[in-house]
């Protein structure tokens, strides 16, 4: 057989005769790595040299035909090496199952030795303020530590049920205390290492729970620990404030999907923006409610049903016209404000004022995106809420707010209304920061903006087709476990 | 962190600083006299380049390729219409005084 080709019997469907043919795959060639080298002449350079430029394949097929995503993409200085062929050597004549007698030892330490009860009395010593060793630093690790054995038992309302977890006591050490300002510093650099990027506080009054309290939801009583009383939760009287973090969801998928065509095309990957907000959601509330409980405070969850009047109030967003939370930096790309309840005295934020609310005004591009008519048009808000849509008394509204009042018995619980919103920019272009500025200011141009966010194409569904074909190595729109943050994150 | 965006900007910074030295260069070579409006005409028209290049790079970034290229309508041509205009102003006047 010639290198390179190879020889095959056939029939010429012209002149019907048989004979031998020789057929040369498309790049398919059997020379050695050494031939190829000398081929492209590069045999007299240096071992070195020559290791620097050693192709990554066997052979050229298997460098022009290779599929896309066969092998893992590594940085280009990276060679790849044949099966079963590590840097590591190995005798694979000895290499059998295994399973590891560790004889008693743990982490170096043999158990029912005296050492290793000098070292377990060291593990459990007195957590102490240098850096590393103390409190908070600890308050840290149990917060992360939520799920880590895969055994958590889950609870909103009380959080982690495991009980390995360190508290004040078993570490024989006071609980945390410190200033208001300093336990809300604390609290904003443990949780925006779980995954959130802002936090505000709200110390309750009676106005603020009149506000975010689901009515019949929530009750205060003099107990010591928290407990539910049927349907109702119940804390003590001590747990006045409330811990408000803003849970964002991927903006790229959120724009998955087409208004025009209604909410049946394509349902599946309609719901995949919402879901990566809830999804991760739950677990950092139970990261923030261990970390307290480790600090030695209580910590209840998930009270946050009305959560859009919670950022509204603690000054995390505005309100929109499609009544959602509408922030500053990530619009209404938020899944929700999530909550934590606790006794930590913590300060009380204020609204804030970014121009977007009286945007709506002039915007109304979530109501024209929404296939179901359930956001209303008109240009100014209203005391007044919508009948429902055979007349009956609106009691899906409540009194009391100034607002577009939704048409909840029409809302399907698309994602269109939130993916249209002019403030969802993913923020690469510097033309974003720049209107939100001016808008800010005045609302003079605000009609102008909208048009031109409409003519511009950026309430236009995403390429969804294309996304499963995406470049792994440059797409930045993906959630990685992890990964370090940037500027504006 | 090496990346296109470095590399641009950073051919985007030489050029532009590289391209003033040779405006100054050229203006005191030829004597010509530059009036303020004409200074400020001609900065507004670069910061408007700069921000419609750095909006036009970063809509594909965004996946907006439409935005992209309406991009080089508004703003840009806003730019090129100042520094045209800050030009013609200063040549037409200078070569009327030589």
């Amino acid at each position: 057989m010639t290198s390179g080709r190879d020889r095959m019997i056939a029939v010429n469907p012209q002149s019907k005769k048989t004979g031998v043919i020789i057929v040369m795959s498309k790049f398919h060639s059997t020379i050695s790595r050494r031939d190829f080298m000398k081929g492209i002449g590069l045999t007299g350079a240096g071992i070195g040299a020559a290791a620097l430029v050693t192709p990554r394949f066997s052979d050229i097929d298997d460098a022009v035909g290779s599929p896309s995503g066969q092998e893992v993409k590594q940085p280009w200085w990276v060679k790849h090496r044949d099966a079963y062929n590590t840097t590591v050597e190995i005798d694979w004549d000895l290499m059998k199952p295994f399973a590891a007698d560790y004889q008693g030892y743990r982490f170096g330490i043999k158990s029912g030795s005296s050492e290793a009860a000098a070292m377990q009395a060291a593990l459990e010593a007195k957590a102490s303020d240098v850096p590393g060793s103390s409190l908070k630093d600890s308050a840290l690790n149990m917060g992360w530590r939520v799920y880590r054995s895969g055994k958590w038992v889950p609870s909103d309302f009380f959080g982690p049920q495991e009980t390995n977890f360190d508290t004040p006591e078993s570490l024989g050490v006071p609980k945390w205390t410190g200033t208001k300002e300093e336990n809300a510093k604390l609290i904003r650099a443990a949780y925006h290492s779980y995954g959130v990027p802002q936090v505000a506080f709200l110390e309750l009054d009676e106005k603020i729970k009149s506000a975010i309290f689901e009515k019949g939801e929530i009750r205060w009583e003099n107990c010591d620990e928290p407990y539910t009383d049927g349907g109702q939760k119940v804390v003590p009287n001590s747990y006045q404030y409330l811990i408000c973090m803003l849970i964002r969801q991927n903006e790229y998928v959120t724009h998955f999907g087409d208004h025009t065509k209604g909410y049946v095309d394509g349902r599946a990957t309609l719901n995949i923006g919402s879901t990566t907000g809830y999804s991760t959601g739950n677990i950092i509330g139970a990261r923030a409610i261990q970390f307290l409980k480790t600090l030695g405070w209580g910590a209840v969850g998930r009270v946050d049903r009305i959560n859009v009047a919670t950022g509204g109030l603690s000054g995390l967003s505005e309100l929109s016209r499609n009544n959602h939370n509408l922030t500053p930096k990530y619009g209404t790309l938020v899944r929700y404000v999530r909550t934590v309840l606790t006794d930590l005295p913590l300060p009380s934020n204020t609204p804030i004022d970014a121009g977007m609310h009286r945007f709506c005004k002039d915007c109304a591009i979530c109501a024209n995106h929404c296939p179901f008519d359930s956001i209303p048009l008109e240009k100014k808000p209203s005391w007044e809420g919508d009948p429902g849509p055979n007349g009956e008394t609106n009691t899906w509204n409540r009194p009391g707010i100034k607002t577009w009042h939704m048409r909840w018995a029409h809302c399907h619980g698309c994602p269109f209304c939130d993916a249209a919103c002019v403030f969802n920019q993913m923020n690469d272009a510097s033309i974003h920061e720049m209107i939100k500025t001016f808008v800010s200011v005045t609302p003079v141009l605000n009609g102008f903006f909208a048009t031109m966010d409409k003519t511009y194409g950026y309430g236009d569904c995403t390429k969804y087709e294309e996304w499963w074909d995406r470049d792994l190595e440059t797409w930045p729109y993906d959630c990685i476990q992890c990964a370090p943050t940037g500027p504006g994150a | 962190m090496w990346t296109g965006t470095v590399l641009l900007w950073s051919i985007i910074s030489f050029s532009l600083g590289a391209g003033f030295v040779y405006l100054l260069t050229v203006i005191k070579s030829k004597n010509w006299k530059i009036n303020w409006y004409e200074w400020v005409l001609g900065l507004l028209g670069v910061a408007i380049l700069v921000i419609t290049i750095q909006n036009f790079y970063a809509s594909f970034t965004e996946q907006r390729e439409s935005a992209a290229w309406f991009f080089l309508v508004f703003p840009g041509l806003f730019s090129v219409v100042f520094l045209v205009a800050a030009f013609q102003l200063a040549w037409r006047r200078n070569k009327a005084v030589s």
